[in-house]
C-alpha cells in the first residue's frame, strides 16, 4: 500500500511535468441521487461524450428468492418482461424504432441475487426508455397469457441447451451448483435451471413473482449518459413517480451449507475432449470483510500468466493448458474456484497433485510482496477501465447500491483493494481453501474419439 | 406515437377489424368508459429536442520515417490508451503445406523476447497493469495493447520487444505447440468451432490457407520447425508491412517521439507479393458432422459475398440488418418467437481483405433440425423477393447509425476499427461519413441488394453440426449434395491436406 502511494505521487509529478492536464487516475462515478415516494431510488451521472444514454433498472431478485422446484424461474421470468406490457405491446420492435436493436444495447440479465434491464438509447430517447422500463414495472400483468409464457419456455430451454449442455464443461458447473447448494437450496441447478422446472412454470407462478418483487421499492434505477438532470427528474418523476411501492422488500435469508470433507465427483462431458479438474470451496457473501484478500489471492493463484498455478503448471511442469483461480461472492454465500484443463496425454490426477502441491506451499509461506502488490495493481486497473463505457458505469453503480448501500462507492471500492496486505491474503489462503472441505469435480470427456475418453 | 395509433386505431379502421367483428351501430348509446387513470400511457413519448448528432473519430494520420503508418486519435475520458499494432499478414501468409503457422507465430510471440523470459514479459506486463493480447487473424496478426496512461511508455517498450525481437526459444516453442494441440483437439467436440471450419473449407477451398481448420491441423501444427517462425516473422513483421492505430489519454505533443523511440529504428524490407489461389465455384453443398450427444444442431448457411469496396456494400449490410440482424429481424422472429426452437437465429455479414461473407447462424434444438433449415429457407427465399418493408428498412437504418456511438465507446473499439477500415480498404473517415450515405439508401437498392445478393437459391455452403439421427428428411431439402464429414472433423481418422474438397467440384 506504501509502495503504490509513492507510485501515484510519481505519476502526478509526471503528468505535471507534461504541460497538459491528461485524465484523473483515480477512478469515480460522480452521482446525484433521489429516492421518489414509492421508494424507487435513482440514481443520475452525467457523461457528455456521445449523445447518447443507458438506462438500467435493478430488481433485487433472483435465482435467490427461487422457491424448492422452481429451479430457473426467475431467469425466465426476466424473459417474460420482454414481451409486452399494456401500454408498450411491442417493447422490442419499440426499441428497433429507435435505434436500440443492434449489437446488444438492449437486454436483460438475472444471476443469483439480482435481475437487471438496460437499453442504450440515442439522448433524445430517454422519455421512450423510461417509458418501457416504467410501463413493464407497473403493467405486466395485464397482457400476459399463455402463448407467450410456452414460447419463452422453449426459448429457454434451448438457452439452457445452447449455453449449459452444449459447452465443455457446461455440465460441471451445474455439478458445482447441485453439490454446493443441495435440494431444497434455491441456487440448486444454477440461475438456469432444469429442463423439467423451466418447463412446469405457470402463469400462477409468474404472476405472484411479479407481484412480489417487480415493486419500485425492491429495484434501483440507474441513468448514466447525455442528459440535463433537471429533465431527467422530471420523466423519471413522469413515467415512474405514480407506480405503487410495493411490500417491504425482504432479502431471502437462506444459511449457507458448509462442505464438512472431500467430495469428489465425476463428471462425464460428451462435449468436453479433454478433461478438466475443479476444486471448488465454500466462500463468502459479495462485500465480505474478507473479499478484498480473497480476491487478491485467486489473480495470485490463478488469474494470470505469472500466478503461481499458471507458472507451476503451465509453464514448469507443462501438464495443464489452462488454469483458472476465481472468488465468486453471492449473496447466499460464494464459492472460491480453481479450475485446471490438462495437456493432451494428461489426466486429472497429475493436475490434482500439483494443485494441492502448490496450495501447501502457499499455505505455510503465503505470498510475497511483490505478487500482492501486483494483483492489487491489476484489480485496479481492471476498476479504472469498467467506468469507460456508460453502460458499464451504471450497472457498477447498481451493483454499489444494492450491496453498499452507496452507489458512489468506486472509490471506496478501490481503497479496500488497495488495503490488502501480505498477511490477509496468506491468512484467506489458509481459511479459505482448508485441505479437507472441498469439492473436486472430475470432467471426464465421453465423447467417442476424445483422448481423454475411457474405453 | 405513430405506430400505436395505427394498431390501435387507423389500421383497425382500415383493414376491417382484426378481431372480425362487423362494425354494427350501437342500438343505445352506451355510456362513456372512465378513461384510465393512465391512458396517457399509451402513446410514445415524442424525442427531447434534439441534441448534436454523434461524429465518429477520424484519426489523424501521421507516419514514422521507416514508412510505418500512425493513425491517432485523442480521448481524455479515461486515463487509458490503446496502442494496436497490426502487420498486414495473417493466415494468408501461411504455405500451402503449413497450416497453423501465422497462430503459432501470434502464440509464440509473447512468449519470450531476445531480453526477457516468457515469465519476465508476463511480470513486467502485470507490473503495470497492462493488457497485451496478440490475435492472428485471415488477413492481419493484431499486437493489441491497452495500458493506463502514466505506464505508457513502459508499456510500448514491451509492446515493441514482442512485435520486433520474439525469441521463439526451443522450450517455449514445444510449450505453445502442446497448448496448441491441446486447443485443436477441443476445436473436434465445439459444435460452434466445428462449424466455422466446415463453413470456411466450403467458402474458401480445401486448397486455400483460409479453408484449413483454425490454428492447422494436428499434423501440420506438429511439423512446424522453429525456422517456420523465424521466417514468417522475418518476411512479414515490417514496419511498411504494418500499421499503428493509438487510442486514448496520451499527449499529442510527445506521443509520435514516443512510438518513434520504440519503433523508429524498425528496418523496412520489401515484402513479397501474396500468392493466394483463387476461390473454388460454388456450387450448393451440404455438409453434416454428426455429434450423437448433443441436444442441439449448429447449423449454417454462407455464401461469399461482394467486398467492403463494392459500391454495394453497405446496402448488404443494411439489407443484413433487417433480414437477421436485431432481434425483431425476421429469422430470430420466426425461429425463435414463433417457433420456440432456438434461443437466437441471426445472420451477418463480414468482410476481409479480399470478399465478404454472409452467413446464417444458430443453434437449434435436434429435433427440429430440419424443419430449422425448412424455416431458413423460406424466410430466405422470400426476402430475395425484395420485399422488405419501410418499417424494416427505417429500423435497420436506425440500428446501424444509433449503435456507432457504443460501437465506438472505447480506446480499444477505437483502434482496432481504424485497423479494421484499413485492412478491408474503406476511407477512416468511414463511419463519419456513413449517416450520409445511409441517409440517401432507398428501399429500392436494398431490395436489389436482397434480390441479387440473399437469394438462397445462391448460398453454396449449408453445414449442420448435431446428430445424425435428427437429420433425417435432409437430403430432401435441395440444399445440396449432402456429405458427411464426421471422420475427419471429428479427428476419427486423420486428415489428409488438400482432400477431396467438396466446394471445388
Amino acid at each position: 500500500m506504501r509502495s503504490q502511494a509513492v507510485l501515484l505521487l510519481l505519476s502526478t509529478l509526471l503528468l505535471l511535468g507534461t504541460g497538459r492536464a491528461l485524465a484523473a487516475t483515480e477512478p469515480t462515478i460522480p452521482i446525484q441521487e433521489f429516492t421518489l415516494p414509492n421508494g424507487l431510488r435513482v440514481f443520475l451521472s452525467e457523461d457528455h461524450r456521445a449523445p447518447q444514454v443507458n438506462v438500467n433498472i435493478w430488481y433485487h431478485v433472483g435465482a435467490a428468492n427461487q422457491g424448492p422446484g422452481k429451479s430457473g424461474f426467475a431467469h425466465l421470468f426476466e424473459h417474460m418482461m420482454f414481451s409486452g406490457s399494456q401500454h408498450v405491446p411491442d417493447p422490442d420492435h419499440v426499441l428497433a424504432s429507435i435505434g436500440a436493436g443492434l449489437g446488444g444495447a438492449a437486454n436483460g440479465s438475472t444471476n443469483f441475487d439480482r435481475t437487471n434491464y438496460f437499453e442504450t438509447v440515442p439522448a433524445a430517447q430517454l422519455p421512450v426508455a423510461l417509458w418501457i422500463e416504467s410501463d413493464r414495472m407497473g403493467f405486466l400483468l395485464p397482457t400476459l397469457d399463455e402463448k407467450k409464457l410456452a414460447t419463452q419456455r422453449d426459448v429457454v430451454s434451448n438457452e439452457r441447451r445452447q449455453r449449459i449442455e452444449n459447452q465443455p464443461y457446461g455440465r460441471a458447473y451445474l455439478e458445482l451448483c447441485d453439490t454446493l447448494y443441495p435440494k431444497p437450496h434455491p441456487y440448486f441447478h444454477c440461475v438456469i435451471g432444469s429442463i423439467e422446472e423451466i418447463q412446469a412454470a405457470s402463469l400462477e407462478d409468474v404472476k405472484g413473482f411479479f407481484r412480489q418483487f417487480y415493486n419500485p421499492r425492491n429495484a434501483t434505477l440507474a441513468i448514466v449518459g447525455d442528459f440535463d438532470p433537471k429533465v431527467a427528474r422530471e420523466q423519471v418523476a413522469r413515467f415512474f413517480g405514480d407506480l405503487p411501492g410495493g411490500p417491504d422488500p425482504k432479502r431471502p435469508d437462506v444459511p449457507q451449507p458448509m462442505l464438512d470433507r472431500v467430495v469428489e465427483k465425476t463428471v462425464p462431458d460428451p462435449v468436453a475432449r479433454i478433461p478438466q479438474l475443479q476444486m471448488v470451496w465454500n466462500g463468502m457473501k459479495p462485500f465480505a470483510p474478507e473479499e478484498p484478500a480473497a480476491d487478491v489471492l485467486s489473480v495470485i493463484l490463478g488469474g494470470s500468466k505469472t500466478s503461481r498455478l499458471y507458472r507451476r503448471l503451465v509453464l514448469e511442469k507443462q501438464i495443464a493448458s489452462g488454469v483458472f483461480a476465481g472468488n465468486a461472492s453471492l449473496g447466499l454465500g460464494g464459492y472460491f474456484q480453481i479450475v485446471a484443463t490438462a495437456r493432451t496425454g494428461h489426466t486429472v490426477a497429475e493436475l490434482r497433485r500439483e494443485v494441492e502441491s502448490v496450495l501447501e506451499d502457499f499455505r505455510k509461506t503465503g505470498p510475497t510482496a511483490a505478487e500482492v502488490e501486483r494483483a492489487k495493481r491489476n484489480v485496479v486497473g481492471g476498476l479504472v477501465r469498467s467506468v469507460e463505457r456508460i453502460a458499464g458505469k451504471a450497472d457498477q453503480v447498481n451493483s454499489y447500491a444494492m450491496w453498499t448501500g452507496d452507489p458512489g462507492y468506486l472509490p471506496k471500492d478501490v481503497a479496500r483493494y488497495r488495503a490488502v496486505t501480505v498477511d490477509q491474503v496468506h491468512e484467506a489462503a489458509k481459511s479459505l481453501l482448508p485441505p479437507d472441505r472441498l469439492l473436486v469435480l472430475d470432467v471426464e470427456p465421453t465423447s467417442p474419439g476424445a483422448p481423454g475418453a475411457r474405453p | 406515437m405513430r405506430r400505436r395509433h395505427c394498431l390501435a386505431g387507423l389500421l383497425a379502421l382500415a383493414l376491417g377489424c382484426a378481431s372480425g367483428r362487423p362494425a354494427q351501430p350501437p342500438v343505445t348509446a352506451p355510456a362513456a368508459p372512465a378513461p384510465s387513470p393512465d391512458a396517457w400511457r399509451n402513446e410514445q413519448p415524442p424525442p427531447l429536442p434534439a441534441v448534436p448528432a454523434f461524429r465518429a473519430p477520424v484519426p489523424t494520420q501521421r507516419g514514422l520515417p521507416n514508412r510505418l503508418p500512425v493513425l491517432l486519435r485523442e480521448n481524455h475520458a479515461v486515463p487509458v490508451v490503446v496502442v494496436e499494432l497490426a502487420i498486414k499478414t495473417g493466415v494468408d501468409g501461411d504455405p500451402p503445406d503449413k497450416p497453423g503457422l501465422a497462430d503459432f507465430v501470434a502464440g509464440a510471440l509473447d512468449e519470450g523476447t531476445r531480453t526477457r523470459t516468457a515469465e519476465q514479459l508476463a511480470e513486467q506486463l502485470e507490473d503495470l497493469a497492462a493488457i497485451l493480447t496478440v490475435s492472428p487473424g485471415l488477413d492481419g496478426v493484431r499486437l493489441h495493447l491497452n495500458c493506463l496512461s502514466d505506464t505508457l511508455k513502459p508499456a510500448l517498450e514491451l509492446l515493441a520487444d514482442v512485435a520486433l525481437n520474439p525469441a521463439f526459444r526451443p522450450g517455449d516453442i514445444e510449450r505453445v505447440r502442446g497448448i496448441t494441440l491441446t486447443g485443436l483437439e477441443q476445436r473436434r467436440g465445439n459444435p460452434g468451432a466445428l462449424a466455422s471450419d466446415e463453413v470456411a473449407r466450403l467458402l474458401y477451398g480445401a486448397k486455400h490457407p483460409w479453408g484449413q481448420p483454425a490454428g492447422g491441423t494436428v499434423e501440420s501444427v506438429r511439423a512446424i520447425r522453429r525456422q517456420d517462425l523465424v521466417r514468417f516473422h522475418d518476411t512479414y513483421f515490417r514496419p511498411n508491412n504494418a500499421l499503428l492505430s493509438v487510442s486514448g489519454d496520451f499527449d499529442s505533443a510527445t506521443i509520435l517521439s514516443l512510438l518513434a523511440e520504440r519503433f523508429g529504428a524498425w528496418r523496412p524490407k520489401a515484402v513479397p507479393p501474396s500468392r493466394l489461389p483463387p476461390f473454388p465455384k460454388e456450387s450448393r453443398v451440404v455438409v453434416t458432422v454428426d455429434m450423437p450427444d448433443s441436444t442441439q444442431s449448429q447449423v449454417a448457411l454462407a455464401s461469399r459475398t461482394i467486398s467492403a469496396t463494392n459500391p454495394d456494400a453497405l446496402a448488404l449490410s443494411t439489407a443484413n440488418v433487417a433480414l437477421g440482424g436485431l432481434f425483431t429481424s425476421r429469422l430470430n422472429q420466426q425461429l425463435r418467437e414463433v417457433r420456440g426452437w432456438t434461443y437466437g437465429m441471426f445472420s451477418s455479414v463480414g468482410f476481409n481483405k479480399r470478399t465478404g461473407v454472409f452467413q446464417v447462424r444458430g443453434s437449434v434444438v435436434a429435433a427440429h433440425t430440419v424443419d430449422s433449415l425448412k424455416d431458413i429457407e423460406a424466410e430466405l427465399k422470400k426476402y430475395a423477393t425484395g420485399d422488405i418493408t419501410d418499417a424494416e428498412l427505417f429500423h435497420a437504418k436506425q440500428g446501424i447509425l444509433q449503435s456507432l456511438p457504443q460501437a465506438l465507446e472505447t480506446n480499444d473499439a477505437v483502434a482496432s476499427t481504424f485497423v479494421t477500415l484499413v485492412t478491408i480498404g474503406r476511407p477512416l473517415d468511414w463511419y463519419a461519413t456513413l449517416p450520409g450515405r445511409l441517409g440517401a439508401l432507398g428501399r429500392e437498392d436494398v431490395a436489389r441488394v436482397s434480390r441479387t445478393l440473399l437469394d438462397p437459391a445462391k448460398l453454396p455452403a449449408t453445414v449442420v453440426v448435431g446428430p445424425k439421427k435428427d437429420q433425417e428428411g435432409l437430403a430432401g431439402l435441395q440444399l445440396g449434395t449432402v456429405i458427411d464429414r464426421t471422420a475427419e472433423a471429428r479427428g476419427l481418422v486423420t486428415r489428409t491436406p488438400a482432400a477431396a474438397a467438396p466446394a471445388a467440384r
